[in-house]
């Protein structure tokens, strides 16, 4: 019941916006929808994380902490981009850069793709979860494909033939997986419920080969080097609001996938096979995506970027494993998508003002746009991990859990990769902020309801770094019961 | 069967035939699954929606979009044809070496994932050795196939709710691919994906 009430409120929500014909009423609707729903979740989390776990009666369903963890980052990255969507798209559609008939289509697959997305945190069956998944890349292929430029039908393109092949290969997994449960004598269920309960008895060779198969797989929708080639495209091509939804939770969403199974293969192998895989994975990432940062001019395709280096950083936290590299993993989960959706709208903002996505040609932000300036300021230190950002703790954390876990060469290129990311960044914006901008640019700016949300994650942002938030607090060690790690 | 279907296809030089290639695995599929549904009503039913969709909804629509793009042969691809047949017996050998531990628990459905695999990998090929997109569809729907030869290969069935999603999934997928073939060729007049080389770095 729960479950399906968290459920309807995004379809709901894409059917209203489908059937309002009046473009102003359908933005309103839009936005409380997201509204309404994200006030569900945060209800629906609360309880579970007081009362326990839930299973629906058909068992397709099931939440746990870290399911709830999941969906509140969802439904919050949901409202930041349903509330900035509505001035984003409106000013593009006086631009003529889209039509009003695809504005028609765009904000119920924007409420569907959110549906699509929440619905994968809360299956339990394995199967219904891959199914959700791919529902998540055939939505979204739609909005990278959206400015129909000649760059983004080759955006699109790649990103629907790498993902649906690569998602097929983690099918593939899940299925191997099954087929482990009917060998070892375990009643066999997709039931991710199910298998966590009797894990330990699987064959412990074919939850091996099964994993990889997954890690692939999802890894490749994850955006996880070397299977990351599609990720900067498709970030970059979609419409600004989407980008901050694919870079803030639909990769991760990807990698709660893998986490699911990584949490089977920990109950039936240990900590050795699963993690290292995922330390491996996770410092490619980082050696990969850092020159890059090093080198690019687009800021969207800088932001693509830094997602992969951040989905590196949360790959080795897990890898490095201990209660210190799980938590600190998935506190930077947290910081990540609210940090990385700042920085896409407030960017977004920017590019609308000045008309470029070009670095150098955007000067003297600061004193240009005095709400979304020290937002975007606030976001590139977070996202670089300054203190007192909380993505520096979480950094921190998951660095002190590879040198107390003895990784001294893994701890090291990950520092170092960090670093030199943090210089790249901050090299590029710093001009972006600072100076005055041209004569051709207006300044001063309106202060809506999207600059609310934004100031709000902004300032979690800021304070989660000295304390963290209670419940936050409680979620993640409750995530570490289900990894089988004390808490913090 | 599947295998020779899977094999045939980095060796036909026209899409038609590529396509009514796919056609086939996929009716042979379909009847694996009907002869084992004889005696199980689950199995049957999924036969006959693979039947369907996979021999001859999916084909049909990949031949009027062949049709409408007015491409009929995949020249020259980054890997000549000989060559791409034996590569594709070699990584037919490999999947079955990777399946190893599978094999050794001795099931029936053991063999079925090599096979799976087999046709996972031949689909992969296919793709990275042609232009065209719409054989690297035909790619990917191998590649799907060989993810049903998995399932249908199993003794203990999954839910039919989860089945009708996967099937229902990758029809959607299909259709989205086709609309995108439709819109590359009109922006750039022409499928080859040699012309998707804009986006770097």
């Amino acid at each position: 019941m729960q479950f399906l009430l968290v459920l309807s409120v995004p379809a709901l929500t894409a059917l209203a916006c489908l059937a309002l014909k009046n473009p102003e009423l359908r933005d309103r609707a839009s936005t409380l929808g997201a509204t309404v729903s994200l006030g569900v979740i945060s209800f629906f989390a609360w309880s579970v994380i007081e009362k326990g776990p839930v299973i629906s009666r058909n068992t397709y369903f099931y939440a746990d902490a870290l399911s709830v963890f999941m969906l509140f980052i969802v439904g919050l990255l949901g409202l930041a981009s349903a509330a900035f969507s509505t001035s984003y798209m409106r000013h593009e559609a006086e631009k003529n850069a889209v039509s009003q008939a695809s504005l028609r289509t765009y904000y119920p697959l924007l409420h569907f793709f959110i549906f699509a997305m929440l619905l994968t945190t809360l299956a339990n069956n394995l199967g219904l979860m891959w199914i959700s998944i791919e529902a998540t890349t055939l939505i979204s292929v739609f909005f990278v494909g959206f400015y129909r430029k000649k760059a983004s039908i080759e955006a699109a393109w790649k990103y629907m033939i790498l993902c649906t092949v690569g998602i097929a290969f983690a099918l593939f997994g899940t299925l191997m997986l099954y087929f482990s449960a009917s060998v070892s004598g375990v009643i066999p269920s997709l039931n991710w419920s199910e298998l966590a309960a009797s894990a330990h008895k699987l064959n412990p060779k074919l939850v091996k080969l099964s994993f990889i198969f997954i890690l692939l797989g999802y890894g490749t929708k994850a955006g996880l080097a070397p299977m990351h080639t599609w990720l900067p495209d498709t970030h970059s091509q979609s419409p600004t609001p989407i980008s901050a939804l694919l870079s803030g939770v639909l990769i991760k969403c990807a990698i709660y996938g893998i986490l699911r199974f990584h949490i089977l293969a920990l109950r039936c192998l240990g900590a050795d096979f699963s993690g290292k895989l995922f330390l491996f994975f996770g410092i490619l990432s980082l050696c990969i995506a850092t020159p890059f940062i090093l080198f690019q001019r687009d800021y969207k395709r800088l932001l693509a970027y830094c997602s992969i280096e951040h989905i590196g950083i949360i790959c080795v936290g897990i890898g490095f494993g201990g209660p210190l590299g799980i938590f600190g993993a998935l506190f930077h989960m947290f910081n990540h998508a609210i940090a990385k959706a700042l920085m896409f709208l407030t960017g977004g903002g920017i590019a609308v003002k000045y008309g470029t996505k070009k670095l150098q040609h955007v000067t003297g932000v600061l004193k240009a746009m005095p709400v979304t300036g020290p937002l975007f300021a606030a976001g590139v230190l977070a996202l670089a991990g300054f203190p007192p950002f909380s993505l520096f703790v979480s950094e921190f954390y998951i660095l002190v859990a590879g040198i107390a876990g003895g990784n001294l060469l893994a701890a090291s290129l990950f520092a170092v990769m960090i670093v030199a990311a943090l210089a790249g960044l901050l090299f590029y914006v710093f001009p972006v902020l600072f100076g005055s901008p041209r004569k051709h640019i207006k300044t001063g700016e309106h202060f809506s309801f999207a600059s609310l949300v934004l100031c709000c994650m902004a300032l979690v942002l800021a304070t989660a770094g000295f304390h963290i938030p209670g419940p936050l607090h409680k979620v993640l060690n409750q995530i570490l019961a289900i990894f089988g790690a004390s808490p913090v | 069967m599947a295998l020779a279907a899977g094999l045939g296809m980095l060796a036909l030089r026209t899409i038609n035939l590529c396509i009514r290639a796919y056609a086939a695995q996929s009716f042979f599929l379909a009847c694996v699954a009907l002869t084992i549904g004889l005696s199980d009503s689950h199995t049957f039913m999924v036969g006959l929606i693979i039947l369907a969709v996979k021999g001859f909804l999916i084909p049909w629509y990949l031949l009027r979009v062949i049709e409408e793009v007015q491409i009929k042969h995949d020249t020259d691809p980054f890997v000549p044809y000989p060559v791409a047949l034996l590569v594709g017996v070699v990584l037919v050998v490999l999947s079955y070496v990777v399946m190893e531990p599978l094999l050794a628990t001795r099931q029936a459905a053991a063999g079925g994932f090599g096979l799976a695999l087999a046709m996972m990998q031949l689909g992969l090929w296919l793709m990275v050795t042609r232009r065209k997109a719409i054989t690297q569809t035909i790619g990917v729907l191998v590649v799907e196939n060989g993810v049903f030869a998995a399932i249908l290969s199993m003794s203990t069935k999954i839910p039919i709710v989860i089945e009708l999603g996967l099937i229902f999934d990758l029809m959607i997928a299909v259709i989205i691919m086709g609309l995108l073939i439709f819109r590359m060729r009109s922006t750039f007049m022409s499928i080859s994906t040699s012309n998707l080389t804009r986006l770097k770095g």
